[in-house]
């Protein structure tokens, strides 16, 4: 995952701030129980969104306790007292960003190619374990993934470009409930978020793939592409899609946790596409804009 | 049926004022204009149904049992096909049953020269429900092009149109915008700004 999907600070209340940095520091305490310390450094902020997802939508109430961090043993956070609800969303974080990783061998050149070969090889234990506490999942990446791979050898359209990514994270949100109703809102979500994060790498790389000659499904292939044009038409579908996932959004029974997931969806990924399509304004600026 | 009080989010002791707040604020989260097309319509309109219901059942409750609720029972009805009728009849019956696969198994056997404007619009909501939102606007452009005197593919355009800016369905973003859009559309808005 990109780490998109995540808050806009200023907007946050302190206590919503703190509950956010503790779901965050639970699932990384999980997933370091789980699979060692080198799977702890590629968690993201899409991860944290969809473990606060799962809390918002858990039965079972989240106490937060404080406690030390081994990487920063100086300040206390906050953490779930008991984080073992977290332990799916650390296996899914696992799957996800191994699949990422082996994308990367294949397409990335240079050091950073050798650097995901290496973790690659070094979470392959790891990434068994995952796979068989969540086998349909594992199944859908590698299949999500392999169909991601031969779509970018036919210049597809936006939509078929990112449909594996988007049918990838409907199958982990919908992965989140037991619920039939509830599946179905979170796979129309997952969908959605999917298929924005997906644009949302795409129109952030325009530039840099068009120099390089990559894929990119925003770009038409013309000789000197009309970046502004370009990222315009961008904005638009992010924004199309963006709505359409808050209106799934509208429809699951949070229990709470609300105003950080809305924080999220409403305000920090708006700032962030904002922030990809407008590359001339300030950070400032766009916060300013966002209120 | 779960607590009135509980699915209004409100306590027992909430003033009259405060009930009604909440409960404008949660119709204006589920409402029916906001889920027009969307293959979760069903679901918002239940949840529509269920404040609408803890809402009467509440005005009901405070005025000691007597007089009926204040509570909207808008004219929504759902997908609003003209299922039964035309060439592709049994495509808008699958779309009215969610079952936008197989609309689009049917449409997808129609051969390049009978595609019409109808056709595209279909194509247009089939992928709008499948989450295709760009090609979905292409379809539905294509068909207004085709057919521009025809107010139910206007009015998907301009639907789709209006999305495409920062906060078109934020729940704080109130009901008139997407009014406003609809008005444009020759739309009759009568049951939804009240």
């Amino acid at each position: 995952m990109f780490g998109y999907v995540r808050i806009l600070k200023e907007e946050l209340t302190f206590r919503e701030y703190e509950d956010y940095r503790g779901i965050y520091c639970s699932l990384c305490r999980r997933t370091g129980k789980r699979y060692g310390h080198v799977a702890r450094m590629l968690l993201s902020y899409d991860m944290t969104f969809v473990a606060a997802l799962r809390l918002a939508l858990g039965a079972e109430p989240v106490v937060f306790c404080k406690g030390r961090c081994p990487y920063n043993p100086l300040a206390k956070r906050s953490c779930c007292r008991d984080s073992a609800v977290l332990d799916t969303v650390a296996d899914m974080s696992l799957l996800l960003s191994y699949g990422q990783l082996q994308d990367t061998v294949a397409d990335a050149r240079g050091p950073k190619r050798w650097g995901a070969w290496v973790l690659t090889k070094w979470l392959k234990r790891a990434r068994e374990k995952a796979a068989v506490r969540l086998p349909d999942l594992a199944a859908t990446v590698e299949e999500c993934l392999a169909a991601q791979a031969a779509c970018e050898q036919t210049n597809a359209s936006t939509d078929a470009a990112a449909d594996a990514t988007a049918r990838m994270t409907a199958a982990m949100l919908t992965a989140l409930s037991s619920d039939e109703r509830e599946q179905r809102v979170l796979d129309r979500l997952g969908y959605c978020l999917g298929r924005w994060i997906y644009l949302m790498d795409a129109a952030d790389d325009l530039e840099k793939d068009a120099a390089s000659g990559n894929f990119n499904p925003f770009l038409t292939g013309e000789e000197s592409p009309d970046f502004p044009a370009l990222r315009k038409r961008a904005e638009g579908s992010l924004c199309a899609c963006l709505n359409e996932t808050i209106s799934a959004y509208d429809l699951l029974d949070i229990r709470r946790f609300d105003g950080i997931l809305r924080n999220i969806l409403q305000k920090g990924c708006a700032a962030n596409q904002m922030l990809v399509t407008h590359p001339e304004r300030k950070v400032r600026e766009i916060n300013e804009r966002s209120v | 049926m779960r607590d009135p009080y509980e699915v209004l989010g409100v306590s027992r002791s909430a003033t009259d004022d405060e009930i009604k707040n909440a409960y404008r604020t949660l119709a204006r989260k589920y409402h029916p204009d906001k889920y027009t097309d969307n293959p979760l319509s069903d679901l918002a309109q239940e949840k529509m149904q269920e404040i609408n219901e803890a809402y009467d059942a509440i005005v009901k409750e405070r005025r000691g049992g007597a007089g009926g609720g204040a509570g909207q029972q808008g004219g929504y009805t759902g997908y609003t096909g003209h299922a039964g009728s035309g060439r592709f009849a049994d495509v808008r019956r699958l779309l009215a049953a969610n079952r936008y696969m197989d609309a689009e198994t049917l449409l997808d056997g129609v051969p390049a020269a009978g595609r019409d404007a109808e056709w595209y619009y279909l194509k247009g909501m089939v992928l709008y429900r499948k989450g295709w939102l760009d090609d979905a606007l292409n379809h539905v452009q294509r068909a207004c092009q085709m057919d521009p005197y025809n107010q139910e593919y206007r009015m998907f355009l301009n639907r789709m149109n209006g999305a495409r800016g920062y906060g078109s369905t934020g729940s704080d973003n109130g009901m008139c915008d997407c009014c406003c859009s609809l008005l444009a559309a020759d739309c009759l808005c009568s049951m939804c700004c009240r």
